[in-house]
């Protein structure tokens, strides 16, 4: 399958390739003419010639066209068009600064994207979203939240409140590669789940992919969250900032040297510690209690032909109680250098070097009584990445990426009167190298495909211990039976695996399309999480010579049409079908954390997810928004639990309904509204009690998992926003945002769990739990100049 | 625990940060499955050791066996009456388990002999085999009986009144240091008998009334919570632990520590995890192990529950 798939791939490149002709090549980059940041996606049409293309990520874009008079129109939404006629008779650049339209347009519309990408564009199963549009949603306690707003997306669900990150069509959380220019985020999560890392006023583009994932990009079964920060502005100097119930913002940019170098620094802390003091608990006077983020970027246009970037993340939850001080931390710090280079005005590259670390500590006490146990993940990696336009037919892609992590699973030193020991497993190591190549190539004026394929080569290496384990009855602890030392660099064990991508659209009419895709994906790296609301103290593992790497099949299809004149209605029907194997369980009562032999503790199943994905959305007008719903399942089978029987994941939920609506009563006043519904998500309850030296210890005697559902989860938030009047110059903006979360106090059940009664352990009962079980109001004040 | 502690200290900031306040739990009526009655087995055989030497060994061993009963059904388990219950040991005597009271407690009430030829029942060291014969069915078992570390005394600390999450708690005494009493008659922190895996667990009884509470099981893996603690002082969390509360003077607290193996302890382990699976972090519910065994694999009828072995030592002291 894969060879016939590979000789097909390259027929369709030597055909590309024969069919070239000698023409000339016209391009440049596509910048904001008010701040000079980079325009994502802008649409260049070539109007004679009746050909297209899209800026990439960094602005830039190169068209092919034959020799004579061309008119060049620009245009992105929110911006005026561009227009301007040329005469082609060599390579030329043209760079492009657009004006944006009047503020009131621009506030009102929903994606900075070509107004009918959704139709147009190869992809399918990707959804985007800009910061204004994120920042319209209600959000709990008032902040903004980009991955709260990707939860309401067709085909992205939660399991609930307080659950950190999200699960993109049946895939557990691990699943999702989420990157923050370019960055890999560990841990996207502050304060338990409640809040993501990302900071709003520095963000400048997401981009969520659910299937047809292009061959750059690689490592996750499931999704893809790209998230772009904004360049800064090289013209003038701005801030942007706001006071909210847990966080005060504050983000400064502007030109370090006007229309050439920019940058952007952007930080959030909350701050109610400061009312610690106050308190006449004497355990929370004497607490910490506090999580912070920093995101900075840099760029530096060094001539018409290069480019750097270099931007950062740092961000950490301190929390400290009792004497002597109970403390843990955890955070992620990334670090990414870009270098843009334009080799000619069809080959376009850049260069990535990459670190990113996530790591947590807890510790308690001093070296005579006390202890400490610290874990961490670290990879660095060198990204090359290059785009050649061949023709106004085909863009190809290709390049590669390079990846040294370093685990440290979890260590534990402790002092017991003076007494040192440690436990815990001892570092890992492994090296992830892939190569890709790719073609966008439009094949006449109603067919375009994006195929590519992706080499992976996955490397578990010393310096350390392989272990081996004797092959046990499913769903128990198996025994080592023996393990083997290596030295440094010395390959452990190796994973090769080829991931073709295959997308394909047709065009029914103008305003609608026929897209299918095809994706294989593989993983090999694991996060090892047995809650539902994952912890910060979940651990990462990677492929070893006992842990297999995950790989996923999805295929998908799709139909996208646009209503009305301007495309003012896009709608779609997505379904899909993915296949996982070599997916991580536990068996019963597994030991995940500190533990050297956890690889005992595994088991491996398969998985199947498959679903039907319905979106309609108003882009225009004083009235926009969404409706999405979802009609899923996901589910897996594992020897050893539930009689070897096919069971629901704990974040299967069949229905999945999302209503979001923003409306502009006048310059001063805007609402926003969203209403979630979701079935109740499974779960399993006991049959009998085990009375054990006066315990009762719950026990379900046909062994089944997820049998039961706990009720559906439904609750509607609202907001407004009052821009207030600028009593100083007309650059300052302000405007206070009041919002309520779960408005009619809905208790949605996160669980029900079985418990004895806290009184008298003997009565057994039934608890429904609530995450949030009230009403949640907040207000919060936004500034800008 | 450390991860008790984590979730606590965590709701604690989610307490105060006004999210928590927001959760709620609600006792709800819930239908659920109904399921077969199976046998519960539910014995150690003990070693006491006290400080008194002489009476070490000599109290009943007791093997109780219960039926299970629908898990919100909250009368009392029913003793599974009628089976005929041996245990044999690694001397090879054979001992006989009667239910004399008809209340499903099978007990051995001696003869007991304190000979060095041939001691009681209870001992570190030994082996037992169990054989239990029920409805037709033969189930066996398996337990070996570890060392315990000698407890002598215990020392106690005032703590002034606090407060702690939500709750105030009043000033009294807790536990700070478990002691053992050394030949030079010097008292030293208790340590973890040498040997990789010796597993413990620690019971506190207030004026003879046992904490009995599943989030106050009180477990140890050596002298922390897993491998590489060997051989040193019980940590801080451990002796922590031994307080659910704070006592007060004139109060009889008497902790004991059962020696209680690996395997008992991992079943212990989930008991507990599976007892106090609750709120944000809880993990998929799962059934407990046992190490009871149907002789006849081919058979449908399973039985549940733990047969195993604890060597005990144990201190009760006046808080002063």
């Amino acid at each position: 399958m894969n060879k016939v798939l590979f000789s097909f791939l390259v027929f369709c490149v030597i055909s590309t390739v024969a069919s070239a002709q000698q023409k000339f090549t016209i391009s440049g980059h596509i910048k904001d003419a008010l701040s000079g940041e980079d325009i994502i996606g802008a649409s260049i049409f070539a109007q004679e010639a009746k050909l297209s293309v899209a800026a990439n990520i960094y602005g830039f874009y190169s068209l092919t066209l034959p020799e004579g008079k061309h008119t060049i129109l620009v245009s992105n939404l929110g911006y005026a068009t561009f227009s301007k006629t040329i005469e082609l008779n060599k390579n030329m650049v043209l760079d492009v600064n657009m004006e944006t339209k009047s503020e009131q347009l621009k506030e009102v519309e929903i994606t900075s994207e070509k107004s009918d990408a959704n139709v147009k564009d190869v992809q399918m199963s990707v959804a985007k979203l800009d910061i204004k549009t994120i920042q319209k949603v209600p959000a709990f306690l008032g902040e903004v939240d980009l991955v709260k707003v990707i939860q309401l997306l067709p085909g992205v669900s939660t399991v609930g409140e307080g659950a950190s990150g999200f699960n993109v069509r049946g895939g557990s959380i691990d699943q999702n590669l989420v990157l923050l220019d370019d960055a890999p985020v560990y841990n996207s999560s502050h304060l338990f789940g409640f809040f993501s890392v990302f900071n709003p006023d520095a963000v400048k583009d997401v981009k969520l992919y659910k299937g047809g994932i292009p061959a750059q990009y690689g490592g996750r079964l499931s999704s893809l969250l790209d998230v772009r920060l904004k360049d800064g502005n090289n013209k003038s100097y701005h801030a942007d900032g706001g006071i909210g119930l847990l966080f005060s913002r504050l983000s400064i940019e502007g030109p370090l040297v006007k229309d050439k170098s920019s940058f952007i620094i952007a930080g959030r802390r909350s701050y109610f510690d400061i009312f610690f003091p106050l308190s006449k608990n004497k355990d929370i006077k004497q607490a910490k209690a506090y999580f912070y983020d920093l995101t900075v970027k840099l760029n530096y246009i060094l001539n018409d032909k290069n480019r750097i970037y270099l931007s950062g993340y740092f961000g950490r939850d301190a929390f400290g109680f009792g004497k002597p001080e109970f403390g843990f931390n955890w955070g992620n710090s990334t670090g990414t250098f870009r270098w843009n280079h334009v080799y000619n005005s069809k080959l376009f590259s850049n260069v990535s070097l990459i670190y990113s670390n996530y790591d947590y500590q807890i510790g308690v006490g001093d070296d005579y009584d006390g202890f400490n146990w610290k874990s961490r993940i670290i990879n660095y990696s060198i990204k090359p990445e290059f785009t050649y336009y061949l023709n106004p037919k085909n863009t190809i892609t290709f390049g590669g990426t390079s990846t040294y992590y370093n685990f440290d699973p979890g260590k534990l030193i402790f002092y017991s009167k003076g007494e040192k020991r440690e436990l815990g497993s001892e570092p890992k190591y492994t090296l992830e190298n892939a190569l890709y190549a790719g073609n966008e190539q439009r094949i006449n004026g109603r067919f375009s495909m994006q195929y590519g394929i992706r080499f992976s080569n996955f490397n578990f290496v010393g310096k350390g211990t392989a272990y081996y384990f004797r092959d046990t009855i499913p769903n128990v602890r198996k025994d080592t039976s023996g393990f083997k030392t290596y030295s440094n660099l010395e390959v452990i064990k190796s994973y090769n695996n080829i991931e073709p991508r295959f997308s394909i659209k047709f065009d029914i009419n103008d305003q609608s399309s026929l897209k299918a895709s095809y994706n294989r994906t593989t993983q090999n790296l694991h996060l090892i999480s047995n809650t539902a609301a994952s912890t910060p103290l979940d651990v990462w593992v990677p492929s070893t010579n006992n842990v297999k790497p995950q790989l996923a099949d999805q295929v998908a299809i799709g139909y996208f049409k646009n209503f009305k004149e301007d495309n003012m209605y896009e709608t779609s029907i997505e379904i899909y079908y993915k296949e996982m194997r070599n997916q991580i369980d536990y068996i019963d009562g597994a030991n995940l954390l500190l533990n050297t032999l956890l690889e005992g503790e595994l088991m491996n199943g398969k998985g199947r997810a498959y679903g039907l994905e319905l979106y309609l959305k108003k882009a225009k007008g004083d009235f926009t928004g969404w409706l999405s719903y979802t009609l899923a399942r996901s589910e897996r089978k594992v020897d050893g639990i539930n009689n070897n029987e096919w069971y629901p994941n704990r974040f299967d939920k069949a229905h999945n309904l999302n209503l979001v609506g923003m409306y502009t009563l006048n310059k001063r006043v805007e609402f926003g509204s969203t209403f979630v519904f979701g079935t109740g998500t499974p779960t399993t309850f006991p049959t009998n009690r085990i009375e054990f030296q006066s315990y009762i210890i719950p026990h379900n005697v046909y062994g089944t998992r997820n049998n039961v559902r706990i009720p559906a989860y439904h609750r509607l938030d609202i907001s407004a926003t009052f821009h207030l009047k600028d009593k100083r110059s007309g650059k300052y903006k302000h405007n206070i945002v009041v919002s309520a979360y779960n408005v009619y106090a809905r208790k949605n059940p996160f669980s029900i769990y079985f418990r004895g009664n806290p009184e008298n352990p003997q009565q057994t009962q039934a608890i429904q739990f609530s995450v949030v079980g009230n009403i949640i109001p907040s207000i919060a004040y936004n500034f800008k100049f | 625990m450390i991860m008790n502690k984590f979730h606590f200290y965590s709701l604690l900031i989610l307490v105060t940060l006004g999210i928590g306040f927001s959760s709620c739990e609600k006792v709800i009526d819930v239908k659920l499955e109904e399921g077969e009655s199976q046998l519960v087995v539910d014995g150690f055989i003990k070693f006491y050791y006290d400080s008194v030497a002489l009476n070490s060994g000599i109290e009943n061993q007791v093997i109780k066996l219960r039926k299970t009963t629908p898990y919100l059904d909250n009368a009392p388990a029913p003793p599974a009456l009628g089976a005929i219950v041996k245990v044999t040991d690694a001397l090879g005597r054979t001992f006989d388990f009667k239910d004399e009271n008809n209340d499903g407690d099978y007990e051995y009430s001696g003869p007991f002999v304190l000979s060095f030829t041939n001691p009681p029942m209870g001992f570190p060291g030994n082996f037992y085999l169990l054989d239990i014969k029920y409805n037709g069915e033969e189930f066996t078992s398996q337990a070996y009986m570890d060392s315990v570390p000698t407890i002598d005394s215990l020392s106690f600390a005032l703590q002034e009144q606090t407060i702690q999450g939500p709750d105030t708690l009043k000033a009294g005494y807790i536990i700070d240091q478990i002691l053992t009493r050394k030949s030079d008659g010097s008292l030293q922190p208790a340590k973890d008998v040498k040997g990789e895996g010796t597993c413990y667990w620690f019971k506190t009884f207030k004026n003879d009334v046992f904490y009995n509470k599943p989030g106050q099981m009180n477990l140890a893996y050596d002298a922390a919570f897993g491998p590489g603690s060997d051989n040193v002082a019980f940590i801080p969390p451990i002796v922590f632990f031994l307080s659910p509360e704070r006592f007060q003077i004139g109060e009889k607290i008497r902790v004991e520590c059962w020696s209680i193996g690996l395997p008992a302890y991992y079943f212990l382990t989930l008991a507990q995890i599976q007892m106090t699976n609750e709120g944000l972090f809880a993990t998929p519910p799962s059934n407990v192990p046992t190490n009871i065994t149907n002789k006849n694999k081919d058979s449908k009828i399973k039985a549940v529950g733990w047969f195993g072995a604890a060597s005990v030592t144990r201190i009760t002291q006046e808080v002063k």
